[in-house]
């Protein structure tokens, strides 16, 4: 086997911090100490494009401007159920300035529902139904104004209880004969299996399916905490709306895309056009945010590549705000019922689950693993099932399900720690088996000053103050299709290259920090070009997959690069490049100090004008707990929440959030900070101010803004402290993980937990607003 | 969960799938099915939610017996 040992760091500093040998392919290069003892990783490095960015020289794709581009907009039901009778474009076409309409258009087979028509069954407010290209956007939207659809309505639903009924009108018109969707055959509860708008239910996850004797457990408990949670519907509000710029020319497709995954845009459009992938370009070059809804190439992607080839022209085809809001996902809805049993010591013996979501016109509304792993219980059940509304699909939204399923676990774990007369963060330190969230309970409860936390409800006075605790745990999740190419050039420059995006994260700070480390240079010294397609493939920005995928081959590749150029000054001192090192931007010699070059002469040695180098991420060391990518542990985090409630006025105000969280080698702790900073507010956002309204009697969405979709103005935003606790576990060359994920998982449940805290009276639905708060005080009705 | 609920042989091959953890595409072993309760599914030959036959798209319904099955290696 080519592999040799190796020792790593392991453990957390301050606390286990030891040593543990691996076996590691034997190309790659020697394990990094920690990070005190590294010069540019763990630091806090300005973003590279900072200056870009707030200069307005960056460029986005809705800045995009090619020669000759039109500019499209997209048709879209305005009825939220019916079946399409006709579509009548001529008035549309005749318009100045109108150059191209495309219809979506299915060819109809027996059998299938709306065989009639040719135009697709509409199922939703907001659905695509075809889009104009024309010299300015204004012209395109009047041009749509001047479409005429007629539809054919049909009985709908959008009250997600309502759906449940038995005789609500129905989805989708094809009968639900066996459980066809939503993963496992089960039992349901309700008798609604198989009928309807219910389907389900999912009884396991990657994590396994039920363990042990759920009857058993709650015979067994001493203590049972039983209730029933919800949330709401969540939509995407990135600064930059989903949208391309597609560039058609007879030899490439280039589509420049506001996207997460460069390479499944890619891949999406060349299967689509039945286009060679070498032959389909995509280009982020710089992104304006994303939360899971920007994965795809979506309609809007081939509705402007169907634009452009209809008139030979580059289309520029960027969502508003409302069509966001309505059609390009949203985090599904829960109703969860939690069942969870302990002996008078505390140890859990059964935790019971059960959850109806609806993510509209499609699945995957359920609340995540979270239940399943973060508690060791011996016996465990879920039942997860999708309720079919007449709304738009969700989508993948930072943590999906998870940050739901934390808002009912936690709070349970809390009436429970109450009932058992614990402290709820020392009842934690009693059933929770991680060891990265001991230390972050231990040192975030010390910066946040848990002590002070007095028993609820027993504040006075008309606002009282409450303190609460939530957690969370999220995979380590690597792609291994992930690569990158070092370039070093023969004037001193050393390069990156990959299509993995940029989603406004730092992805580019940390590749240059990485390569700059390795190589001995400062991160002003690396050019890093990625969100290109055209370079190697890197993995999708969604998972928190993003650093651990793509920063080990990039510090492999550049060790590949440094070794290269080694040689070539080796051979000119004639010695062995295995006695030669880069420091400070200098090539030296460890026994002969006489011996330096600048990197930049050494690079003159060069015989071609570059050394490339490319690397593919490689398997964990030591393997990963299961093979297509989960490597072992998990991004642990605790986040404690201080919040003041107006008794009077039921206003809730967030005072202070402590976010202690974990990722492995942190590499850059302004931007961990930044984005778990992101991660906090949106937290708060959903805890206590977003929620999708749709009108029971039209369909439509009464908030598709950012006026009446409320989300956190700068004066609602607490007060944000982090604590990183760096953690190894000698899994790669860089040993990191990202944060996406973690950063939002616990915010709400830790809010929730707080307000108890504050009033005494627990509310178990979010958003939690003024009038629920009076509600709960039974100060109004 | 079953190893062979992440193969895609027999899936349309319009039929995307996003877990919470990444995308059907890429590697050897396409996360397909894992952690159904949370997978979106999508068509991208009537880019959307719904087939171009209308019904709902899912893995375990984009399959040959549909009317706009297409198999991974056919073409347009």
């Amino acid at each position: 086997m080519d592999t040799r040992k190796d020792k790593f760091p392991h453990g957390i500093p301050g606390h286990n911090l030891s040593e543990i040998e691996r076996e590691i392919p034997i190309e790659e290069p020697p394990a990094w100490p920690i990070n005190k003892e590294l010069k540019v990783i763990g630091k806090r490095v300005s973003r590279i494009d900072a200056h870009d960015k707030v200069t307005g020289k960056a460029k986005f794709t809705s800045d995009m401007k090619l020669p000759g581009m039109l500019y499209a907009k997209m048709l879209r039901s305005n009825v939220p159920h019916a079946e399409i009778t006709g579509i009548d474009i001529s008035k549309a076409k005749s318009l100045p300035g109108v150059h191209a309409i495309h219809l979506i258009e299915n060819a109809p087979k027996e059998g299938e529902e709306n065989k009639g028509s040719k135009y697709p069954m509409v199922k939703y407010a907001g659905q695509p139904l075809g889009g104009v290209a024309a010299e300015s956007l204004e012209i395109a939207k009047d041009a749509i104004k001047l479409i005429e659809v007629n539809y054919q309505i049909k009985p709908f639903v959008i009250d997600m209880e309502k759906a449940m009924e038995i005789g609500a009108p129905i989805v989708f018109d094809v009968p639900i004969e066996q459980q066809a969707d939503g993963g496992d055959v089960g039992e349901v509860h309700d008798g609604s299996k198989g009928k309807g708008n219910v389907r389900g239910p999912s009884t396991s996850s990657f994590f396994g399916g039920p363990r042990g004797d759920l009857a058993k457990g709650f015979e067994e408990a001493e203590v049972v905490v039983e209730n029933t949670y919800r949330t709401q519907v969540h939509t995407h509000m990135p600064l930059e709306t989903h949208g391309v710029v597609v560039d058609w020319k007879t030899d490439v497709m280039t589509v420049y895309a506001s996207t997460q995954n460069t390479a499944n845009v890619r891949n999406e459009m060349a299967s689509i056009f039945n286009l060679p992938k070498s032959k389909v370009r995509v280009v982020c070059e710089y992104m304006g945010g994303g939360f899971g809804a920007k994965h795809s190439a979506g309609s809007y992607g081939p509705m402007a590549a169907n634009l452009a080839k209809k008139t030979g022209r580059p289309v520029w085809l960027m969502l508003d705000r409302k069509e966001e809001h309505i059609a390009e996902g949203n985090r599904p809805s829960s109703i969860q019922y939690l069942k969870i049993g302990a002996k008078k010591d505390g140890t859990l013996t059964g935790i019971q689950q059960r959850s109806h979501g609806t993510a509209g016109v499609g699945l995957g509304a359920g609340v995540g693993r979270i239940a399943q792993v973060l508690y060791p219980c011996p016996n465990f059940a879920t039942e997860q099932y999708d309720v079919l509304t007449n709304a738009g699909p969700g989508a993948a939204w930072r943590a999906p399900g998870n940050v739901q399923g934390a808002f009912g676990l936690e709070q349970a774990i809390d009436e429970l720690a109450e009932k058992l007369n614990k402290d709820p963060l020392e009842y934690r330190d009693l059933i929770d088996k991680s060891e990265v969230r001991k230390v972050e309970r231990q040192r975030g409860a010390a910066l946040f000053n848990w002590s002070r936390r007095q028993p609820a409800g027993s504040g006075k006075g008309v606002v009282r103050k409450g303190l609460g605790v939530g957690q969370s745990t999220w995979p380590r999740f690597v792609t291994l299709d992930s690569s990158v190419e070092i370039k070093i050039h023969n004037d001193g420059g050393v390069e990156v290259r990959s299509s993995v995006q940029d989603i406004g994260t730092g992805t580019k700070t940390i590749l240059a920090q990485v390569v700059a480390e390795e190589m001995g240079l400062q991160v002003k010294d690396i050019k890093v070009n990625i969100g290109d397609t055209f370079f190697p493939v890197g993995p999708g920005s969604g998972g928190s997959v993003v650093t651990g995928s793509i920063t080990p081959p990039t510090r492999n590749a550049t060790f590949e690069a440094k070794k290269e150029l080694l040689k070539l000054v080796a051979k000119k001192w004639e010695t062995d490049s295995s006695e030669l090192f880069i420091k400070d931007g200098k090539v030296g010699h460890k026994n002969d100090a006489k011996l330096n070059m600048a990197f930049k002469e050494a690079t003159k040695l060069m015989r071609t004008s570059q050394i490339s180098k490319t690397a593919s991420r490689s398997d964990d060391y030591g393997g990963f707990q299961q093979p297509w990518g989960l490597a072992f542990g998990d991004l642990g985090s605790v986040q404690f929440a201080e919040v003041s409630v107006n008794t009077d006025t039921g206003f809730v105000k967030v005072d202070k959030i402590v976010a202690a969280h974990s990722c492995g080698r942190p590499l850059n702790t302004g931007q961990l900070e930044s984005q778990i900073n992101g991660g906090v507010i949106q937290g708060v956002s959903y805890a206590l101010y977003e929620n999708r309204v749709i009108d029971k009697a039209t369909g439509h969405m009464v908030n598709a803004n950012v006026d009446q979709y409320k989300v956190p103005f700068s004066m609602e935003i607490p007060e944000i402290e982090t604590l990183i606790v760096e953690e190894y576990s000698a899994r790669s060359s860089t040993d990191a993980y990202g944060i996406g994920e973690p950063a939002n998982i616990a915010t709400a449940a830790a809010i929730a937990n707080a307000v108890y805290n504050a009033i005494g009276v627990r509310i178990y639905e979010i958003p939690i607003t003024p009038s629920s708060i009076l509600k709960a005080l039974k100060k109004v009705s | 969960m079953d190893d062979n609920k992440s193969n895609i042989q027999g899936i349309c091959k319009f039929l995307r799938a996003r877990n919470p953890y990444g995308m059907m595409e890429g590697g050897e072993h396409p996360w397909l099915l894992l952690d159904d309760a949370n997978t979106i599914c999508w068509c991208i030959n009537s880019a959307g939610a719904m087939g171009p036959d209308n019904g709902m798209v899912s893995p375990r319904y984009c399959r040959e017996e549909r009317s706009c099955f297409m198999a991974q290696d056919s073409e347009l």
